[in-house]
């Protein structure tokens, strides 16, 4: 069936032909079709939820695709699950790494597939160990210790580690060129790792396919031959990645034209006078450094920037959960200590809505009306509870809100995303806050959910609370801010004012930003 | 599935309804299961010993069990504030009987009345030091906990010289013996201090803090609240009513002994996982940890009344643990699929 020389033949190791995802009435992928030849990278790039995951899914068998085809090696598959996938030569490396670190190199190298090791069911140790040796050698990384657990290596070592798996199994499995799927592999590298990642990756590449999802454009222009742009569940464009640049990839992934109703941008208002947070030269050593802004009253201040650039760790900084080493930040005209917990900071009146709503935002054991009431617990003085406001104020942000519940008593886990978004920000709301810092609040929240929390934010600001909006969505950030700031590696790189009726474009800001 | 299609029932009960506050809520079906399930398996025994042995079903016996389970419901109860908080406490039972030590031997010098105040301090003291191990060092709960099972055992036999001190006199321990209306005062205690759990657990700010905990402890603390200090006090709080439970069991035995601890290690836990509140905290509460005393209590008296072997005694109460855990682990894994 498998042809050798596919490689020299010009036939792709991996073809996907229109492939469709549906979730109901949403479509993850819209007709997605492109190829990958033996010693070829491809970049894919997108926005979040721009529908790269799923396709990777897809491939890797982990998910079924509604309609369309996937063809490895001039055969259609459609693989049930990962092992199956790997078994016919498609690898996936994970950004979080899925090795075992408790085991040793050769044996996560052979990891699932160790009954082609054995002999009367006893794994051949020793022939293993010189195998494993003798594919690291290959790719000049002999001097990897193949009988140390993997756990005591380094990050970048071990995500080799993990590419080269694939070249393990696939020459175990007897395949001649393993497609590798790389999932943001360098999301949690700095940039000496990434480089000797570079350096293997163009090691390996002439002997296999690749699929690299990244969200750092330098390394996806540097490493790919060929780059593939999602937006919205589709193919927006494919071109040789020497014919593009950074600037023109970031283009090609927003490229949305702004509805200002959308952002409500009729009932921005100018700030009061008052200040409420002022930052002076606060770095913390490592993610971002000397980033000096205020935030009056009544006023929206979003900042924009790429991954890594800081953005998110800057805002957990001021809210207390991320340790900062310079600068001094002024609340309402208080110093505040060089340390301060989350507890302090909400009992000044400040709030802050996470990105990952799942992991740290709601209280998933709880109901609607003990989620909405819990910031406010936290912060008032008496032993016991007033179970009769938390009804009340839970009843009136339902309402307010338009929070789509079963009931205040329902669970929390029952309402969808946006809804559940609405009830965190009701939280803040419940407790009285002046200042209120959100890191990606639409994200996850579909486009009518937005809306309403963009409404939500508008009316907030109103009465007089400043708002640090931090996002990923560049629109977002354009439409609901008074001012944008725009971070670049770790410092502002620009502050862009953004009145109703001069509001910056998105490319003038992806300028600032990469 | 079925549970799936249940829950759009759920509306109608609440409606207008005042708000239901027990944290965790689950799906309505599921949260009967979970109740249904232990009290399914009490009527069962009820029914099987009853057949089996004429003496089980009447009043002397009910006493009997009341008086046995008294001491056990308010260990399970201190199991229950730990393990809500998704923690473990195993040394419950040595705080027990470090506790009832300390009493016989208080009694001894300081007097009687005395012990009423000290042997509770004694345990918040060996709850304390576990709190602060756990918020403070940042330790795992079973393993400081263990290391405590075997300081505060080490300590009971290391003072009484691995002897059992007898209460020479039950002067103020008469609080705790004797009848009110055929109904055991140490029942009686039992049953106030389940009142206090449960509303502390209802109507105060504590009491919420430690489901939040047991839920997200992230979340809690982003939102603003003292996790560490929470944490603390909670092992403290679970130490004391250990104590209390200590004070109970002199009453009833009028004696300390060195290993009067160990029996309770299991149960404690066991009572808690089988009333319906998982190991990983955040849902269940003080009112389902009761049915899970009441099956083993129910089990182990049952099983003396049928002349049941007493070695595979042990094998029948290990066995309908495990099969009631496994109930619970399930109707929380449908809560995680959803």
């Amino acid at each position: 069936m498998q042809s050798l020389d596919l490689a020299h033949a010009n036939v792709p190791l991996l073809e996907l032909r229109a492939l469709t995802k549906e979730f109901g009435p949403v479509r993850a992928l819209d007709g997605v079709s492109f190829s990958v030849r033996a010693g070829e990278v491809v970049g894919l790039i997108g926005e979040n939820g721009a529908g790269k995951s799923t396709l990777l899914n897809i491939i890797s068998g982990t998910e079924n695709a509604t309609s369309g085809r996937v063809v490895v090696r001039g055969r259609e598959v459609a693989f049930e699950n990962y092992h199956q996938a790997s078994t016919n030569g498609v690898y996936r490396v994970f950004q979080e790494l899925a090795l075992l670190p408790n085991l040793t190199v050769w044996e996560n190298l052979f990891f699932g597939h160790e009954n082609l090791l054995t002999k009367g069911g006893v794994i051949q140790r020793g022939a293993a160990i010189r195998r494993a040796e003798a594919i690291l050698e290959r790719f000049d990384h002999g001097w990897i210790d193949v009988r140390q657990p993997v756990g005591l290596l380094s990050f970048a070592v071990q995500q080799v580690i993990e590419i080269l798996r694939a070249f393990a199994l696939s020459e175990l499995l007897g395949q001649e060129h393993p497609i590798i799927l790389l999932d943001e592999p360098t999301a949690g590298l700095s940039s000496d790792e990434i480089h000797f990642l570079a350096e293997t990756i163009e090691k390996v590449k002439a002997n296999s396919a690749i699929v690299f999802v990244s969200h750092r454009l330098t390394e996806l222009l540097e490493w790919s031959d060929t780059i593939v742009v999602m937006k919205d569940g589709a193919v927006v464009a494919q071109a040789a990645a020497n014919e593009l640049s950074e600037d023109r990839l970031h283009l090609l992934m927003v490229g949305r034209a702004r509805n200002d109703q959308f952002y409500r941008e009729n009932l921005q208002r100018e700030p009061e006078d008052e200040l409420l947070l002022e930052i002076a030269g606060l770095g913390d050593g490592d993610a971002f450094r000397d980033v000096s802004f205020q935030v009056r009253a009544g006023e929206i201040v979003g900042v924009a920037g790429v991954l890594g650039s800081g953005k998110s760790e800057l805002g957990r900084a001021i809210y207390g959960e991320w340790p900062t080493t310079e600068g001094v930040l002024h609340l309402k005209g208080k110093e505040l200590p060089r340390s301060y917990s989350a507890r302090y900071t909400s009992g000044q009146r400040v709030g802050y809505i996470t990105p990952e709503r799942k992991d740290d935002g709601l209280l998933d054991t709880f109901s609607v009306a003990e989620n909405i009431s819990f910031a406010r617990i936290a912060s008032q003085k008496g032993m016991f509870l007033d179970l009769g406001l938390e009804a009340r104020q839970a009843d009136e942000y339902v309402k307010k809100l338009s929070i789509k519940t079963a009931g205040i008593g329902a669970p929390i886990t029952s309402l969808s995303g946006g809804n559940q978004q609405k009830a965190l920000i009701a939280r803040w709301l419940a407790r009285g806050v002046d200042l209120l810092i959100l890191d990606n609040p639409t994200r996850g929240v579909d486009a009518g959910a937005k809306e309403q929390v963009y409404e939500l934010l508008r009316e907030i600001a109103s009465t007089g609370v400043g708002i640090l909006l931090i996002s990923d969505d560049l629109l977002e950030v354009i439409g609901l801010s008074n001012r944008v700031i725009v971070m670049r590696d770790g410092a502002i790189s620009d502050l862009v004012s953004a009145p109703v009726d001069a509001k910056p474009s998105e490319s003038a800001l992806v300028s600032r930003m990469v | 599935m079925n549970q799936q299609l249940t829950t759009t029932k759920k509306p109608d009960a609440h409606g207008p309804a005042p708000l239901s506050t027990r944290p965790g809520f689950g799906d309505w079906a599921s949260k009967n299961r979970s109740i249904l399930a232990p009290v399914g398996a009490l009527i069962v025994m009820i029914i099987g010993f009853t057949i089996m042995s004429p003496e089980f079903l009447t009043v002397g016996n009910a006493v009997n069990i009341l008086l046995d389970s008294s001491v056990l419901m308010i260990l399970a109860l201190a199991s229950t504030i730990i393990i809500l908080m998704g923690s473990i406490d195993l040394s419950i039972g040595s705080t027990l009987a470090i506790c009832a030590f300390a009493g016989a031997l208080l009694a001894q010098s300081t007097g009687d009345n005395n012990i009423l105040l000290l042997v509770p301090i004694v345990g918040l003291i060996c709850g304390l030091l576990n709190g602060l191990g756990v918020a403070f060092l940042g330790l795992p709960s079973f393993l400081v906990t263990l290391g405590s099972f075997f300081v505060y055992n080490g300590l009971a036999d290391y003072f009484s010289g691995g002897q059992p001190v007898t209460l020479t006199s039950g002067g103020p321990l008469a609080w705790f013996s004797g009848t009110i209306g055929g109904v055991p005062v140490i029942a009686l205690w039992a049953v106030v201090i389940l009142v206090i759990v449960h509303l502390v657990f209802r109507y105060t700010r504590g009491g919420r803090y430690v489901y939040a905990i047991g839920g997200n402890e992230k979340t809690a603390r982003l939102a603003g609240a003292p996790v560490r200090r929470v944490k603390v006090w909670a092992f403290a709080a679970a130490g004391t009513l250990a104590g209390i439970a200590a004070l109970l069991q002199l009453a009833k035995l009028q004696s300390a002994s060195p290993d009067m601890g160990a029996p309770y290690m299991l149960p404690a836990i066991a009572a808690v996982v089988m009333g319906g509140t998982p190991l990983t905290g955040g849902i269940g509460g003080a009112l389902r940890t009761v049915i899970g005393v009441l099956v083993i209590a129910i089990l182990s008296n049952g099983m003396v009344l049928a002349a049941i072997d007493p070695h595979l005694q042990d094998v029948v109460q290990g066995i309908v643990v495990v099969g009631a855990v496994a109930v619970t682990m399930q109707r929380r894994r449908a809560d995680v699929v959803k």
